[in-house]
């Protein structure tokens, strides 16, 4: 039962269990499995359910004892508040990216409309480099300056897209890790009850 | 309906922390040793869970104290005692349990077992 204990100190160590801890439970589970091979009793009568999931069986054991200290994967949720902060911080990284790209393209009209010779070419990922905005010399700065604001726009509006599409993906988990737990689940440590 | 084996395993959830309390009143144990203290009095853990999650609730709700001393010839063992707070909560949780046994034997007891196999 070697690999068992070897499974649940990597568990221990992945969940954060101090070492001292980690090396007394493992001390006292490899002792308990000894006398037991030896007494001939088998594995599942000293760990139960356990014996078929060291991972669990070590992440439970943890908890209960209140030396972990991360959550277990398994375990982690987000909390309802956090995934609202999330969309809304989303959504307004969206909307200032869409006002910052929204008056470039006024102002280029604008600037468009005013039908003076001075050609400002614009480089960028926004308007290619062959593309030409006219415009009079007191406006040229500002389409070019503009410009930055508008790749700063793009840059914020797929911040805040991606951001959504995240917040929508872990709703989403969340509403699925929700649904009521299978028998021996155990509520208190939130994974599988080794009681 | 649960099937048979899902209820004894929820009944032993609600009970089996007053059985690790009961069988440290007949002295201090480590793990293994309480395991064997169950199966002597005809309670196997097989197919259930594991008594050590439960003995490290019981001891962070201070029901049990622990020390760590050399077993029979073996290795420093984590040794589980009563505390007085398991004291009492061992005395409470008996009449619990054996109100609830009694309401449930009222209800279950005078049904024709005929019936419900």
């Amino acid at each position: 039962m070697n690999g068992f204990v070897d499974a649940c100190r990597r568990e221990w160590k992945r969940i954060g269990v101090p070492d001292a801890v980690a090396n007394e439970m493992a001390s006292d589970l490899e002792a308990d499995l000894a006398e037991a091979e030896a007494d001939g009793v088998s594995p599942e009568e000293v760990l139960g359910n356990g014996v078929f999931d060291a991972p669990s069986f070590a992440a439970s054991w943890a908890a209960a004892r209140g030396v972990a200290t991360t959550a277990p994967a398994a375990g982690r949720r987000s909390r309802p508040w956090t995934l609202v902060a999330g969309g809304a911080a989303s959504i307004l990284l969206m909307v200032v990216g869409v006002g910052l790209l929204g008056p470039v393209q006024r102002a280029s009209v604008a600037v468009a409309a005013t039908r003076h010779s001075i050609v400002v070419p614009i480089p960028g990922v926004l308007v290619g480099p062959r593309q030409t905005i006219f415009g009079p010399g007191l406006f040229a700065h500002q389409v070019a300056d503009n410009t930055s604001l508008r790749i700063v726009g793009l840059v914020l509006f797929v911040i805040g897209v991606i951001g959504v599409a995240a917040v929508l993906w872990l709703w989403r988990s969340r509403s699925r890790s929700a649904r009521p737990d299978p028998p021996g689940f155990d509520d208190s440590v939130r994974m599988p009850s080794f009681l | 309906m649960a099937e048979t084996g899902g209820r004894r395993t929820q009944l032993l959830r609600g009970a089996l922390d007053l059985c690790l309390l009961a069988v440290m009143r007949d002295g201090p144990a480590y793990g293994y040793e309480m395991t064997k203290r169950l199966r002597a009095r005809g309670l196997s853990i097989v197919g259930e869970g594991s008594i050590y999650p439960l003995l490290g609730r019981l001891e962070r709700d201070g029901l049990v104290d622990t020390y760590r001393a050399a077993s029979n010839g073996g290795p420093p063992r984590k040794y589980y005692r009563l505390s007085r707070l398991g004291e009492k909560a061992l005395g409470s949780g008996i009449i619990e349990w054996q109100e609830t046994r009694d309401a449930v034997d009222a209800v279950l007891g005078p049904v024709d077992t005929e019936v419900t196999s």
